[in-house]
């Protein structure tokens, strides 16, 4: 009888923590809203005082929406910025269409090894004047792929946006505007703000889950300097320090953790920031599999930051509590209250002690999301949609957040490497 | 047990969903006056702009504008700044001159005493527009300068772009002093508002700092000297490509070849081809190239045969740059491996050597 008491206290704990952990965010995030009123991207785009990037993307084939990705790269905002795209253990076949796609020819630019990748096959440069180089090599998954494109990239600064990402032509100028405030500190920074959400119940499931990322993971963790990539962000990062940090290894998350590790054992003060404005964000989901297929996805890359990086890894203990812990302790609660209801070896108010700890807590904690997402923004969202996205935290909570946490437990699966990602 | 634990969930549940109604009903009245004043701007908007081109195109009624400075004030500052981007010459000092009128520019005044920070820089960052007309310098001027002492960044770089619009070179090298003092952001801002000054700044302020001990401040002042991207008269450089730093070496470097060419700059490029730092080398290579000082051939010479690929490329490059003798250097040694043998032919029929591919 005590144990089940002492799990409900725990997870009311928990939810107590994410609380404050989302009226920090708030805060913090609001205190940067009201910092920056000014549009420079113009100065920024035309100053040669501002370095240069090199955009890194991977490509695992040559379909049409591939090709329009690495489009989307090269027509970014930028003075001075090349892409540095990966063909990740394509056949001659798909190699042929990129070569037919962007003209391309046999470059002099060499690889300097810094970090270990699988074997190169050819450097290309495209026949058309486009800042950009492709890296034939053997198939190796993303995150070798992205040491490959690290060794090949000239640029003082690493820029990276996700594949399923939709994103602003001028999203690595608000970046390196953070990186300009305090260039001495400041080894990388993250962008992204909650997309814009659809009107049914699974989009707006998508976008309480946004809000509370975006508070909890994005403005709490960026206030505390423990910020790590998040779904969906851009990416801006120092590259000798990404070649200090050891290249990518197991993901986002891992690199940005080892980042912080790499930091920390220079001894030099030093910050991950964050720009929360909406420059680069995951694709809004409209439907369940959606919501299914980015629960998964991000855990996948917390699985992978939980192996490859120590517990005590700043931010990691609260990320395996929220995204591990919690719903197997939930879970586990759920199935001995219905089996203990049945049984008749509980009584029924343990089960409604348990609800208030999971689903009371739960609802309340999706509707501060929505309420502290306001108070971080400077303009007034339309009344009405904004009420229903309060409602929206009741069902998410009574049937969503149950499947959910099977689908984050099973994410914690062990993976082989992650393959490329295709579009 | 259970009992208490419940009472205890329930209050704390409680008393955390009145909090959060609370911030709801709130939130639900600023989104509700956020979305009228949203309303009223749209249809308002289109007929202040209509009456402001009036305005500028001649017309002398200003009835209906004092009506809008009374009624829509906000809507009215927007349709003036959103103007000012369409217009120059006579239109915007009659624009600025509308603003002084309706007392706009005294509003704005106010403002840069308010404690809400975000006002004070809105007001700074609309003053320094308004100071390209010379009665808002005389009225905001002396606020500018209290303005870049402002505790916050972003005041600070507000006042000081509306400073680097006045006639005194006293308060443009104020502006100069806290672009090198602060962030590269700060630089970056304010390196474009100097650009028209930076003649005059060179002559004093810059070439002061260029000689400072302090090793931050030359390497700021040469990087906003460089991203003028303009000929400047600095003198004596040469002692910066002699000195220990190599960030300041390699930034002098890049910056000879805007300035006033002479036989010690020439001298400190040709000695900094022997610097025992590649990248440093190499910017002298480029310099050498860019100068066209003869001096450096040998040295150039050198790294084309033993230096490695990409050091090889800048020798040709620069001694391409040479001519006739970095030409002949060239030709002594045929074409660079992997570019074309066959070398483009000039009227006169002698051969030219082919400008080696940058990488």
């Amino acid at each position: 009888m005590i144990q089940p008491v002492f799990t409900a206290a725990f997870l009311f704990v928990v939810s107590l923590a994410s609380f404050f952990a989302l009226l920090r965010g708030s805060f913090y995030l609001r205190r940067f809203a009201r910092a920056q009123i000014r549009d420079d991207r113009a100065m920024l785009l035309k100053s040669p005082l501002v370095p240069g990037v090199s955009l890194i993307a991977t490509a695992g084939d040559a379909t049409p929406a591939s090709r329009e990705f690495v489009r989307r790269l090269l027509e970014l905002h930028y003075g001075k910025h090349e892409l540095v795209l990966v063909l990740d253990g394509l056949g001659e076949a798909d190699v042929a269409v990129w070569k037919q796609e962007f003209r391309l020819s046999p470059s002099r630019r060499t690889s300097d090894n810094l970090l270990h990748s699988a074997p190169i096959r050819c450097i290309y440069e495209p026949g058309d004047p486009l800042r950009m180089v492709v890296v034939d090599k053997d198939a190796g998954g993303e995150d070798d792929s992205r040491n490959a494109a690290i060794n090949v990239a000239d640029s003082p600064l690493i820029g990276i946006v996700e594949r399923g990402s939709e994103f602003q032509p001028d999203a690595f100028l608000q970046l390196v505007r953070c990186m300009l405030e305090d260039p001495e500190r400041i080894v990388a920074v993250c962008g992204t703000a909650p997309a814009p959400y659809g009107d049914g119940l699974a989009s707006r499931f998508g976008a309480l889950e946004s809000f509370r990322l975006w508070l909890g993971r994005c403005g709490s963790l960026a206030d505390r300097n423990m910020l790590g990539a998040v779904p969906g962000c851009a990416m801006l990062a120092r590259r000798d320090t990404v070649l200090t940090a050891g290249g990518f290894r197991a993901g986002n998350l891992d690199m940005f953790l080892r980042l912080h590790r790499a930091a920390k054992a220079a001894g030099k003060p030093y910050r991950i920031a964050l720009a929360p404005e909406p420059i680069c964000y995951v694709r809004p989901p409209a439907t369940v599999s959606q919501l299914r297929a980015s629960a998964l996805a991000d855990q996948r890359e917390i699985a992978g930051a939980l192996r490859s990086q120590s517990f005590r890894t700043p931010g990691l203990p609260s990320l395996f509590t929220i995204r591990f812990l919690r719903p197997l302790l939930e879970t586990i609660a759920y199935l001995l209250v219905a089996v203990g209801l049945a049984g008749g070896w509980i009584k029924a108010d343990m089960a409604v002690l348990v609800a208030l700890a999971t689903i009371g807590m739960g609802i309340l904690l999706s509707m501060a999301a929505v309420v502290f997402r306001e108070q971080a923004r400077l303009e007034g969202a339309d009344p009405r949609r904004l009420f229903q996205l309060f409602l929206a935290a009741i069902p998410e909570n009574l049937g969503y957040r149950q499947w959910r946490n099977l689908w984050l437990l099973a994410g914690l699966r062990k993976r082989a490497p992650r393959p490329v990602a295709a579009s | 047990m259970i009992g208490r634990a419940i009472a205890a969930a329930v209050l704390l549940e409680f008393c955390y969903a009145a909090l959060l109604l609370f911030l709801l009903v709130r939130a639900l009245a600023r989104g509700s006056a956020f979305r009228r004043r949203a309303v009223v701007s749209k249809a308002v908007r289109p007929v202040i702009r209509e009456a402001l081109i009036e305005y500028l195109a001649g017309s002398n009624n200003l009835a209906a504008l004092r009506g809008y400075a009374k009624s829509h004030r906000r809507d009215l500052v927007d349709g003036v700044l959103e103007v000012h981007t369409a217009v120059s010459g006579g239109a915007r000092d009659r624009l600025w001159e509308l603003s002084l009128e309706l007392s706009l520019v005294h509003d704005w005044c106010a403002d840069t005493h308010s404690r809400d920070r975000l006002l004070r820089c809105l007001a700074f960052e609309r003053l320094a527009l308004a100071c390209l007309f010379e009665p808002c310098r005389r009225i905001a001027g002396d606020l500018q300068l209290r303005g870049i002492e402002d505790p916050d960044d972003e005041v600070r770089f507000a006042a000081a772009r509306g400073l680097a619009y006045s006639d005194d070179l006293k308060d443009v090298e104020r502006v100069f002093e806290l672009a090198v003092s602060q962030n590269s952001l700060a630089r970056v801002l304010l390196t474009e508002v100097l650009r028209p000054h930076a003649v005059a700044l060179c002559e004093g302020v810059v070439a002061e700092a260029l000689r400072s001990s302090d090793e931050r401040r030359v390497i700021s002042t040469l990087e906003i000297a460089l991203a003028w991207e303009r000929a400047v008269p600095l003198m004596d450089l040469h002692r910066l490509v002699a000195g220990p730093n190599p960030e300041i070496r390699q930034l002098t470097l890049r910056l000879l070849p805007m300035v006033p060419s002479s036989p010690e700059n020439e001298a400190a490029v040709v000695h900094a081809l022997s610097d025992k730092l590649r990248s440093t080398a190499l910017e002298a290579v480029v310099a050498a190239g860019r100068l066209k000082i003869e001096g450096a051939i040998p040295g150039l010479a050198h790294f084309l045969k033993w230096g490695d690929q990409e050091m090889s490329r800048a020798a040709a490059d620069s001694l391409a740059e040479i001519p006739p003798k970095g030409w002949e250097i060239l030709q002594e040694f045929g074409p660079l491996p992997g570019t074309s043998a066959t070398q483009p032919t000039r009227p006169d029929g002698k051969s030219a050597p082919q400008k080696a591919a940058r990488v």
